[in-house]
């Protein structure tokens, strides 16, 4: 079973996001609420994929995805951003995120992006 | 998960955001520079705006959506927060607030707040040209687009065309192009593109663009990379005949970017849901209850062995009561601010000059009491902004500071936290006090020469009584104070008034701590069981018939030289046609109770003891029942009303 970490900084969208990953089979190991705890936990539980947001708190998104790069080229991350982020979803890409989803979450497309690592 | 619980979830943090962006444009007012408050805004704006947009509200998330694009031109300092500004992002927010109360609510009209809020994004990107760069330092001349596919490649090398066709739903379009030109390009070389780079870039294009490719790789590798990425329907690749190829390089897209990485251990906090917690401290409540059950029947078999294990029990569950309490307690923190804003408002209203001091906002109570205690502090100080603080005029001419003072406190005293609004305008002056009861028929002059300066000063708390010559459109009315005392009184607690005159008004409230646990007084009447809060309870006492007169057809006693009326239980509560005759004794059970200024004697079968209860509520159908505040289990199981004492005298 993939294991999987949940980085953003809202409750609201890291539940949505478990509960769409755990009625699908994955299991959900770890979740960060900014880039410095995602980075943290990332190296606690090395995980299958990370799910990353790009706007947060103390350390963001792609500043996140660098470091977690650093540590283990071979990271699985994928980017959730929200509409009107190309700049910054492009920035995340070129700093070594797999695959990219928009909020709002469609279930399908979620999981369409993340079976590919599998 | 339902979809409710979503909404609640859904409902609690985007009211934590709120509360964010309000507190951080009154410090943007102040601080009109600071780029780590706009940072949070934006992110509390781009949060909201993901939350809001995955469960549909789309209203919101359009909002959101256009104050997020406001915070990030201020943050490229394209604009700046002038007064203008703050006075339009305090506007958004009122509508946001409103969105969020309704979120569902699709009637609301938001179109008039978002042309406000282009407005000023418009007219940021006027003045700088607020084009958002693709990816900088890669763009090419035009001409380079029109470049011929250069021959004279190394061998094996082979140019092919691709068609790229994406999902009609895709939303980055020019993202997934830039995917596939990124993959392109590992692989090999990108000639040329239809439609341009620049079309691609700015997603301008229907659902397909080719690409020229050169590279050494098979056509089945590119088909199967290109089309590993998300989004894209189809791929078709041909080998491109008779070209010219030339190579292009490009510089490194990578821009490393350094960020200071700021060291914070994120909050331990679970979110569980309000009901959930509800659950537990009921059942704490249920076993506090029974612990006092056992202990009253220990009381008649009294064996050592198991009064040592009660004691132990006993002390365990008090001490998990107390635990379990805490739980409810949220810090007062989430009322006082709003203050800061609503003071802001209000006083630039009135035109006066109010600077407004916070103390102890990290106190904790009942998170119910938290919920109730808001409006009634909004009455207070508008009451303070409206009635207390002189104008500018009157300030200078009593030699007093322009900006006038309010402190709000709030503290713990034992088992009561006491809230204070202080403010250092004129006081109230009990001869316009003595003048306006006399007018408005409140009390007789008899009464009020009786009556000390506190005591007439506390008549303002009385409905229908305002000495504002004005009646503004909050408060004046004189409806304010008096819902701000009933509001206290039901939640048992107190409000007291301390002022002098030309100095200040000082009004304390001060409430239990928790509601969800009371000490009790149980008593009987008929066969029912009835509890009466200890707070309401002023004495019991035992009356004989012969001291009970008749006063215009109503039962009154002289009690401490005052005329106590009485009220049968039994009647009043349709227990019984008639009031029973006196209890075996010869006497009738009386208990003194107190609501407000009213006190009234409560005439019951038998006194049953004190007990600490677990208020239930009795559900929507019963609800508002006259004479009764709620329910509570018995250590026995059975069934006890709770009297409302308010009602009831």
């Amino acid at each position: 079973m993939a294991t999987i970490l949940i980085v953003d900084d809202t409750a609201f969208m890291r539940m949505t996001l478990k509960n769409i990953l755990e009625k699908n089979g994955y299991e959900v190991v770890g979740e960060a609420e900014d880039g410095v705890q995602a980075i943290e936990k990332y190296k606690e539980f090395s995980p299958a994929l990370v799910t990353m947001d790009i706007t947060m708190p103390n350390l963001d998104g792609i500043s996140a995805i660098k470091e977690i790069v650093k540590h283990d080229a071979d990271a699985k991350i994928v980017v959730c951003s929200a509409m009107g982020q190309k700049s910054l979803v492009i920035e995340a890409l070129n700093a070594g995120a797999k695959d990219f989803i928009v909020k709002p979450f469609q279930p399908d497309r979620v999981l369409d992006s993340l079976k590919k690592f599998q | 998960m339902s979809l409710s619980e979503y909404k609640d979830m859904f409902a609690s943090e985007a009211t934590e955001y709120l509360q964010t962006l309000n507190s951080r444009i009154l410090e943007l007012e102040e601080d009109p520079e600071s780029l780590s408050i706009i940072d949070e805004m934006f992110r509390a704006a781009h949060s909201l705006k993901g939350m809001a947009g995955t469960i549909g509200f789309e209203q919101i998330a359009s909002l959101t959506h256009w104050m997020e694009s406001l915070f990030d031109q201020l943050r490229q300092k394209n604009i700046y927060a002038e007064k203008q500004l703050i006075d339009l992002l305090f506007e958004s927010l009122d509508v946001l607030e409103k969105l969020l109360d309704q979120p569902e609510d699709e009637e609301e009209d938001i179109s008039e707040i978002i042309d406000k809020l282009g407005q000023a994004i418009n007219g940021a990107e006027e003045g700088n040209g607020g084009e958002v760069k693709f990816c900088e330092g890669e763009k090419e001349p035009g001409d380079d687009l029109d470049v011929k596919i250069n021959k004279s490649t190394e061998k094996g090398d082979q140019v092919y065309l691709l068609t790229v066709e994406l999902d009609k739903e895709c939303i980055l379009k020019s993202v997934r192009a830039y995917m596939v030109l990124k993959e392109l390009e590992e692989l090999g070389h990108i000639i040329k593109s239809i439609p341009d780079e620049q079309e691609l870039e700015e997603g301008t294009f229907g659902d397909s663009f080719q690409v020229y490719a050169q590279t050494k790789e098979k056509p089945e590798l590119l088909k199967s990379t290109i089309e590993d990425i998300s989004e894209i329907k189809s791929v078709d690749v041909k080998i491109h005949e008779d070209s010219e190829t030339k190579k292009k390089e490009k510089g490194s897209m990578l821009e490393e970017q350094q960020k200071a990485i700021l060291k914070k251990t994120g909050e331990k906090i679970i979110r569980v849901e309000t009901e959930k917690l509800d659950g537990l401290i009921g059942l704490v409540g249920e076993l506090v209850v029974n612990r006092t059950g056992v202990l009253e029947i220990n009381k008649s078999i009294d064996n050592p062995d198991l009064n040592t294990a009660l004691e132990q029990l006993d002390l365990i569950t008090t001490n998990l009561q107390n635990a379990v309490m805490k739980l409810r307690m949220v810090p007062i923190k989430q009322v006082f601010d709003r203050f800061p804003r609503l003071v802001r408002d209000y006083s630039q209203d009135r035109n006066k000059k109010v600077d407004l001091f916070i103390e102890g906002e990290e106190t904790e109570l009942d998170r119910s009491i938290v919920n109730i205690i808001g409006e009634p502090l909004v009455h207070l100080l508008r009451n303070a902004m409206d009635h207390g603080i002189e104008s500018l005029e009157d300030r200078k001419r009593f030699n007093k500071k322009e900006s006038a003072t309010i402190n709000l406190s709030a503290r713990h005293e034992g088992s009561y936290i006491v809230i204070e609004v202080q403010d250092d305008g004129q006081g109230i002056d009990p001869k316009k006090i003595k003048a306006k009861a006399l007018e408005k028929e409140v009390k007789t002059a008899a009464e009020l020469e009786q009556m000390s300066d506190n005591e007439i000063n506390m008549l303002v708390f009385n409905s229908g009584f305002s000495t504002a010559e004005e009646v503004t459109d909050v408060s004046g009315r004189g409806v304010g104070m008096d819902a701000v005392r009933s509001t206290v009184e039901s939640l048992h607690g107190e409000i007291n008034l301390d002022t002098n005159v030309g100095e200040g008004t000082k009004c304390s409230i001060k409430l239990p701590l928790t509601l969800a646990i009371i000490k009790a007084m149980l008593v009987r009447v008929e066969n029912e069981v009835f509890a009466i809060p200890i707070e309401a309870i002023r004495e019991n006492i035992y009356i004989s018939p012969k001291d009970i007169n008749s006063v215009q057809k109503q039962k009154v006693i002289t009690f401490r030289e005052e005329i106590l009326q009485l009220v049968s239980l039994r009647t009043r509560l349709h227990l019984a046609e008639k009031e029973k005759d006196v209890g075996s004794d010869g006497f009738y059970s009386i208990i003194v109770v107190e609501s407000g200024d009213k006190k009234a004697g409560l005439i019951v079968d038998d006194f049953l003891g004190q007990q600490e209860i677990v208020i239930k509520s009795l559900g929507k159908i019963l609800e508002g029942l006259n004479g009764i505040a709620g329910a509570t289990v018995m250590a026995n199981g059975e069934v006890a009303l709770i009297l409302d004492v308010s009602t009831l005298v």
